[in-house]
């Protein structure tokens, strides 16, 4: 039955917990019996206990520690996490975004369930994860999923929130970490002790120590296995819980096969291994070339990707190339064509093009109805906002850049954006750079390289021109690298928090990191 | 003595399990009127949201008059449906004709061009989503309700407190069936 309460919500968490400690507490008091065997039996320690004290003993530890562990499963805790990541709520003034909440609350009308809170964690990464009642998804996520398949990553992490599984994980790590203590602190000893033994017999191996380390080893080893398992498990049943919501597997699908294929691995410096578990695929290794050995299997979280596809896949009569043909982006057949260099650069489409900020005032475009140049007129659709762009003084208009609202230049191209949306624009502006563009990044970072060689890592080297003046408050703007990758020299206010991009820079940021990615593919 | 103690707890259980029965029967109750309320809001919603959007496609959508004028149309029925029976029919035929225009929309570059035709197309497909799955959410209750109140013995239970099947929210057409799978 589907719960329909908070308070149900509560019992699926303490059902979970009454698992947990049906297998964990079993498991962690009699290792630690044994390990006061083995105590007993090499240093005499604990000489006066018998099987019944040692047994009370251990069973008193366990508790204490499954009720730490239990204090410890907090929300604040992943709230630390998500604002160590800079992880905003959606912003609503993009369209994106507010597709994320609109499915989000669709899926919770879907469960039955009061709305969850809702994060975007801006890197371009993509993956999802759930966490009590709060769902995250990448900003990568965000920009390369359809709308169902943002519904089938919500719905499937929906799933994870109803039956209260981040909380069994939460107080999972607690346990693992504890084994995972007790054998660091006993290698340690082993080390000690031995430097000890060498006055007194010298030197040789402590093969008592030894035993010890060996048996908490296996002692961890258990206890990652029966993680994994139970782990692999609540996946399965998230996948399956999600279709019974949207009743669309083959969106779950694609939204698996899309956010497995990312080429951008950067969320594993930023998740913990205990944290790893709680996403929608792990953050750690491009899982659809992950190993399909028996050993790789044994220690995932995650059942193999490939396979969560193949199920979804059979649910939904459909086959591996019906997904990839889903999961191409489906680019509109434009005929605009801009001049760039000397070259024909397109086909675009007018939205397209109004896109590109290195389109600017006297770039000649063709179309249908002939050649002619551009100019603010084709912005004048736009609303007109205050000031005039800070490098040639054309005048400012509001548009958007993938949905994310944007201040464009109506006469060089360049673009002002909020800091917090920054990131946004690379993400979403992946899935527009055409080869042709990747071209001509791919010289332009040849040319900057070089001359950053000879003329010292400076931003001033790239762009001498002297600073520019923010065009909302008047004070001059600071230049830096953007990154470190194509380093694109950028303006920043500290003051109001604005980026000022110039016509073409974004593209180049953009293509360089996709680039660059590529060479690790 | 052993007899009396028997019967005594025999008449203890049959309390308890009573209790029991009568407790979740309330609570199931709750569930299902939950489940049509969310309808009911998000009913009101579209209604509201209607005027907005065809003013802004109006303009973009010459050739679709007939498309546009059964929306109108199946609007004004929807909204002065008295019994709960009209509202089915009219909301039923309200969602084929929003149906309709989203899948005309697509045939307007220009239409997609425009960020508050966009906007407001969000919102509607968020709303027929939502009506979509608080629909899914309400039959899904009621199977649960209407199943639980004929078991034997609850069934007893049942009568006394005077329970009636609910009626499922009948979906009339085949392609009804699916979940808008809806995309940009």
């Amino acid at each position: 039955m589907k719960p329909t309460t908070f308070w149900e919500i509560e019992r699926a968490k303490s059902r979970a917990a009454k698992v947990l400690f049906l297998i964990f507490f079993p498991f962690f008091t009699l290792s630690m019996l044994g390990l006061f065997y083995l105590l007993k039996f090499f240093w005499g320690i604990f000489r006066g206990g018998g099987f019944w004290e040692f047994l009370l003993a251990s069973s008193f530890m366990s508790l204490i520690l499954y009720f730490m562990a239990k204090a410890g499963a907090k929300r604040q805790r992943i709230l630390n996490f998500l604002i160590s990541l800079k992880a905003q709520k959606p912003d609503l003034q993009d369209l994106k975004h507010r597709q994320v909440q609109n499915v989000v609350r669709e899926m919770a009308i879907a469960a039955s369930v009061p709305e969850p809170e809702v994060y975007i964690i801006p890197v371009l990464a993509r993956n999802a994860f759930s966490a009590f009642d709060i769902i995250s998804i990448t900003e990568g996520a965000v920009s390369s999923l359809e709308r169902d398949e943002l519904q089938a990553v919500v719905a499937h992490e929906m799933a994870h929130y109803l039956r209260g599984d981040s909380y069994y994980k939460g107080i999972i790590s607690t346990f693992i970490m504890a084994i995972s203590t007790l054998l660091g602190a006993s290698l340690f000893l082993s080390g000690v002790n031995k430097n000890r033994d060498k006055n007194r017999k010298g030197g040789g191996w402590a093969w008592d120590f030894i035993i010890v380390v060996i048996y908490l080893y296996l002692i961890n080893l258990m206890a990652r296995l029966l993680n994994a398992a139970i782990s692999r498990k609540m996946e399965d049943l998230a996948d399956a819980r999600a279709v019974q919501f949207t009743r669309n597997p083959l969106a779950l699908a694609s939204a698996l096969y899309k956010v497995s294929r990312d080429r951008v691995r950067g969320l594993a410096s930023f998740a913990s291994p205990a944290l790893s578990s709680l996403f929608i695929v792990p953050p750690n290794i491009n899982s659809l070339d992950e190993g399909h050995g028996f050993f790789s299997n044994l220690f995932s979280t995650h059942p193999p990707t490939r396979k969560r596809i193949g199920n979804l896949l059979n649910l939904a009569h459909a086959d591996w190339n019906t997904l990839r043909q889903k999961a191409v982006k489906k680019r509109l057949k434009g005929d605009f064509w801009v001049e760039r260099d000397g070259k024909w650069i397109g086909p675009f489409t007018l939205e397209e093009l109004l896109e590109k900020t290195w389109v600017g005032e006297g770039a000649k475009i063709k179309g249908k109805e002939g050649t002619f140049i551009f100019g603010p007129q084709f912005l004048q659709k736009f609303t007109r906002t205050q000031g005039n762009c800070p490098r040639c003084g054309g005048p400012l208009y509001e548009t958007h850049y993938e949905f994310v609202p944007i201040i464009r230049c109506g006469r060089c191209g360049g673009i002002l954006v909020r800091e917090d949306r920054a990131m946004k624009l690379i993400a979403r502006g992946e899935s527009l750079i055409t080869r042709q563009e990747m071209e001509f990044t791919r010289k332009k970072v040849e040319k900057t390289r070089e001359k950053l060689i000879s003329g010292g890592a400076n931003p001033k080297t790239v762009d001498p021109s002297s600073p520019l003046k923010c065009p909302f408050c008047g004070r001059p703007m600071e230049r830096k690298f953007f990154n470190f990758v194509t380093y694109t020299p950028v303006d920043f206010c500290p003051k109001c928090k604005y980026y000022f991009f110039d016509g073409g820079e974004l593209e180049t940021i953009i293509a360089g990191l996709k680039r660059i990615d590529s060479l690790y593919k | 003595m052993i007899i009396l103690g028997i019967i005594l707890g025999i008449i203890v259980l049959v309390i308890l399990w009573y209790v029991a029965t009568y407790n979740k029967f309330i609570r199931l109750r709750q569930q299902v009127k939950n489940a049509w309320a969310q309808i009911d809001v998000q009913l009101k919603r579209r209604h509201d949201l209607i005027p907005n959007l065809l003013e802004s496609v109006k303009g973009y959508m010459q050739h679709e008059r007939g498309t546009l004028e059964d929306v109108v149309k199946a609007r004004a029925k929807a909204v002065s449906a008295t019994t709960p029976e009209e509202a089915i029919e009219a909301e039923g035929e309200l969602t084929r004709a929003l149906r309709q225009l989203l899948m005309v929309v697509e045939n307007y570059p220009n239409l997609k061009a425009d960020q508050h035709v966009l906007e407001l197309m969000e919102e509607l497909r968020n709303t027929e989503n939502q009506i979509a799955f608080a629909r899914q959410a309400y039959n899904d209750t009621v199977m649960i309700f209407n199943a639980s109140i004929k078991k034997i013995p609850d069934s007893i239970v049942a009568s006394q407190m005077g329970l009636k099947e609910y009626p499922f929210w009948e979906i009339e057409e085949e392609s009804d069936r699916e979940v808008p799978r809806v995309q940009f």
